[in-house]
């Protein structure tokens, strides 16, 4: 019997070393880093009216949308807590950011209740519009918004008045 | 051609229910012991060729009335006893009395199954590939649902409560289950989601648990896409029985510091436990009874997952004569339950996720308080020993309402409420001993109220999907080598879009034995679901947006086998089997949920023509002293040949261990390893919105056990997951950790 559980043992150890490795296990935290942004508002009296603010935020993409059913992916996106209303300039800050490379940022509005229902305010346009989260780094964007001149989406069409 | 089957089916459970009558009969009794002269409890004696049959007593007597006068082969066979065969005359108003002396043999492990055929048959004569699970195997796991149990067997995958049977399915929101439960034949499914009702089955009260694998829908109809599942309840005892079982155990803390540090519990270790009530007994030779009840607390393993589970089951059986029985089976169930949902992204998996975006409030976790029950009456006649019927009932109920902030339950305005019932008649028919006839007639039908289905801003009441339908199977063997079983059955649903969906399901079942211990088998078969009234009707913001589809179609599949079982008889008293099989089934129309970009929403969409093929090799060793081992092996290749990729959430190798070793008269120890590899790939649009919802590892779960028994003490103590091995069983959701438990039982 002492052999037989031996061989037992053995056999067991055989089969279940692979599951001594923990499986799933925290992701490195080096693969985060951090936006701190500031966005400046303009001109004040043009604020749109709280009924058509359900909502508003500043948004990083790693892609480019085509329309608003494009924001439904939001293991690509990342966004800032609720941004302040009918003021000068605010700032955010978000934290643990998956590293990379951002191409499509801005300040988006919810104008109704619907889901889908976003459009940009403004859009972060120095160095293209690209900007990229390095490792355990803090990365800063500027970004205006001018009620006045609101950018074009989805990114390539007519720009709105 | 379908009335003419339909019609075909009608004429002939009538013309076997008028042909009841009255003939001269005998009384065949008798003693069955051992060579020794020991009696043998337990031993079936059966009239080969009939329906008659009788288990011996605990003095080994057993007593056959009503035996219409002829000539008969009397069988008394008992597992690790060589099956002795007389032939006897009954004659009108005699007792005939007849002792057999079985002589002990090598275990051939007989295990008698019903669910392949719609009738008891030998597993290794079976047509079709089925697994069967023991009491013995539930008792030493402590397994406490049938999803639990599922888990040990082979070719066998969860998704949290969704069952894949060798790729069948992947993760569907645990909506529209691709295989069908019945519980002594009824099938049970959720009434508004086709979901299995695992904690509603008295699991301390099964006789065993099938698992047929592959479409089964030319016996059973819609659902069984993928394979049949069959929860089989106990008999009654000739002497009372009861039992008291006890169990508490703790959720080891997760094994990583930066998840534990993200819940306020992390560090601390989560208690469960629960206790069972049975006692089961006969009143004379016409009623048993036996009767269950179960209490479990979960403080659960993850944040919000806490549940308090109630669950009651009686069975009451009355024979107003040997050959006839009415039986009542009734069970209820209640739980408040904290759902998690998902969790908050791979660095915080213990918190569930939580979005607060689009002026709304997503949130990975829900509580409700469930309520479910099922009440199944059947009516079991022989009035020949040439053929049976059973007529069967079913009510099936359950009520969803969501809690409070306080803990109260809501309306079920604000939940979900539904019925599901139906009835079939059943008849076999053997006119002689190489050929019966099955055949039946079937009706269900649903009522839901489900604040998930919207019409015009209200919550729809839906009347939906009654369905009739009519099967037949004639089970032909050819010079005792060959069993040729043909079925067809012909399904009809209405729907409540004025449409009408009908299948024909055939299928072919070819098995040779050509010796006693081999047996070579071929099937071919097709399966069918129609879609749930939740995949269909959902139309709901609460959770994220999904619109109703209308117009979704039936699943379809075909399904081929071919398998190769062998027995060998190995020393002291122990055997061998080997079973081998290759499969292919083809699916058309698959359901799965996608973000549809013109709905702006998800929603159940008909998309997929799909094929899954492969391979499973099982190897099972057991011995009459306990001794039992087994290794089950599948190969699965699940093709999306719409997208010319892998199905998602398919694993492409299975494999289950497990060993029980009894070590003294006293002690037995044990262990269960389950393999599976990680999925190839993984539906995406689930990760839109929930994160790392796309992130799977291979599964490696080693379950180690121990049990001593001490006159009427029974004690266990196992270790599940014991390397603490962190895995998702579907997305977003980690796998529960090493959590160890103890239980006491105690019969008299």
């Amino acid at each position: 019997m002492p052999r037989l559980l031996g061989s037992l043992l053995g056999l067991a150890l055989l089969i279940t070393g692979p599951g001594c490795d923990a499986g799933l296990a925290p992701p490195d935290a080096n693969a985060f880093g951090a936006i701190r942004g500031v966005v400046t508002y303009g001109p004040l009296e043009a604020w749109p009216p709280a009924d058509s603010l359900q909502d508003l935020r500043f948004v990083a993409m790693r892609f480019i949308p085509r329309d608003t059913s494009d924001f439904l992916q939001l293991n690509r996106l990342v966004f800032s807590p609720g941004l302040d209303r009918n003021v000068a300039q605010d700032t955010f800050l978000i934290a643990d950011v998956p590293t990379g490379v951002y191409v499509y940022s801005g300040v988006a509005q919810q104008y109704s209740r619907d889901w889908f229902a976003w459009r940009p305010l403004g859009l972060y346009t120095d160095t293209d519009g690209l900007f990229e989260v390095q490792s355990a780094e803090t990365t800063v964007v500027q970004l205006t918004v001018n009620f006045r001149s609101l950018p074009p989406f989805p990114p390539g069409s007519t720009p709105r008045p | 051609m379908t009335r003419t089957a339909l019609l075909c089916a009608l004429g002939l459970v009538g013309g076997l229910l008028v042909g009841h009558s009255a003939s001269a009969q005998g009384v065949l009794q008798g003693t069955v012991t051992d060579a020794r002269g020991a009696p043998l409890p337990g031993a079936n004696v059966v009239l080969q060729g009939t329906f008659f049959g009788a288990a011996t007593n605990a003095e080994g007597a057993f007593s056959l009335t009503g035996v219409p006068a002829g000539r008969y082969t009397v069988t008394a066979s008992l597992l690790g006893f060589e099956p002795t065969t007389r032939t006897v005359d009954i004659t009108d108003g005699a007792t005939l009395t007849l002792r057999f002396a079985l002589r002990e043999v090598v275990l051939e492990g007989e295990e008698v199954i019903v669910t392949a055929s719609r009738r008891e048959e030998r597993a290794l004569e079976a047509p079709l590939s089925v697994s069967v699970l023991s009491p013995r195997a539930l008792e030493e796991r402590n397994i406490q649902s049938l999803d639990q149990a599922l888990r040990y067997v082979p070719g066998v995958q969860l998704s949290d409560n969704q069952v894949s049977i060798r790729g069948a399915s992947g993760f569907a929101y645990n909506v529209g289950s691709r295989v069908l439960l019945l519980v002594d034949g009824v099938p049970l499914l959720g009434p508004e989601s086709d979901g299995l009702p695992f904690d509603a089955l008295p699991l301390s009260q099964v006789a065993q648990i099938e698992v047929v694998k592959g479409p089964g829908s030319a016996l059973y109809g819609g659902g069984a896409l993928g394979g049949v599942i069959q929860v089989l309840t106990r008999d009654f005892p000739d002497t009372p029985e009861t039992s008291v079982a006890a169990f508490g155990g703790a959720y080891a803390p997760i094994r990583h510091e930066a998840w534990r540090q993200t819940w306020s519990s992390g560090d601390a270790l989560r208690p469960f436990g629960g206790a069972t009530l049975t006692h089961a007994r006969r009143f004379g030779d016409r009623l048993g009874a036996w009767v269950t009840a179960t209490y479990q607390g979960d403080a659960g393993y993850l944040a919000t997952s806490e549940e308090q589970r109630l669950q009651a089951a009686a069975k009451v059986a009355y024979r107003p004569r040997p050959s006839q029985e009415l039986a009542l089976l009734v069970s209820a169930a209640g739980w408040e339950r904290d759902n998690f949902l998902y969790w908050n992204g791979l660095r915080d998996p213990l918190n569930p996720g939580r979005l607060d975006i689009a002026s709304s409030d997503f949130s990975g976790t829900n509580d409700n308080r469930t309520v479910q029950v099922g009440i199944f009456p059947s009516w079991t006649d022989t009035p020949s020993s040439r053929w049976t019927y059973t007529a069967r009932g079913r009510l099936f109920t359950a009520s969803l309402r969501p809690l409070d902030d306080r803990g109260q339950p809501r309306s079920t305005d604000d939940g979900t409420l539904g019925f599901r019932f139906g009835g079939e008649l059943q008849t076999t028919y053997s006119p002689s001993a190489s050929r019966t006839f099955t055949a039946g007639l079937t009706g269900d039908g649903l009522a839901v109220r489900s604040s998930f289905f919207q019409e015009d801003g209200q919550p729809r009441i839906t009347y939906g999907q009654p369905e009739a339908a009519a099967f037949v199977q004639l089970d032909q063997r050819l010079r005792g080598l060959v069993r040729l079983v043909l079925g067809l059955r012909y399904d009809a649903y209405w729907l409540d879009t004025n449409e009408t969906e009908a299948r024909l399901s055939p299928k072919l079942n070819l098995s040779i034995t050509p010796r006693p211990s081999t047996s070579l088998r071929f099937s071919y078969g097709q399966g069918f679901r129609v879609p749930s009234l939740a995949e269909r009707f959902t139309d709901n913001q609460s959770f994220l947006p999904i619109v109703a589809n209308l117009g979704l179609r039936p699943e379809l599949s075909t399904g081929y086998e071919v398998g190769v079982r062998r027995r060998w008889a190995l020393r002291r008293a122990t055997t061998l089997e080997a079973y081998v099989a290759a499969f292919l089934t083809n699916y058309r129309r698959l359901v799965e949920v996608r973000f549809v970009g013109t709905e702006r929403a998800f929603q159940f969409v008909n998309l997929t023509k799909a094929r899954t093929r492969g391979t499973e090799a099982t190897l099972r060793l057991r011995s009459s002293r306990g001794l039992e081992g087994q290794v089950g092996y599948t190969f699965v290749d699940a093709d999306d040949q719409t997208l010319d990729q892998p199905l998602a959430f398919r694993s492409r190798h299975l494999l289950i261990t497990g060993l029980t070793v009894p070590l003294t008269p006293l002690w037995t120890v044990g262990l269960d390893y389950r393999y599976a590899s990680a999925p190839e790939r993984v539906e995406s649009d689930f990760a839109r919105f929930v994160p790392d919802a796309e992130i799977t590892v291979d599964t490696h779960v080693l379950d180690l056990r121990a049990s001593v028994t001490w006159y009427r003490l029974r004690l266990d103590l196992l270790v599940n997951n014991a390397l603490n091995y962190h895995y998702v069983e579907r997305p977003a959701i980690l796998a529960p950790p090493r959590h160890a438990t103890v239980r006491a039982t105690v019969r008299w």
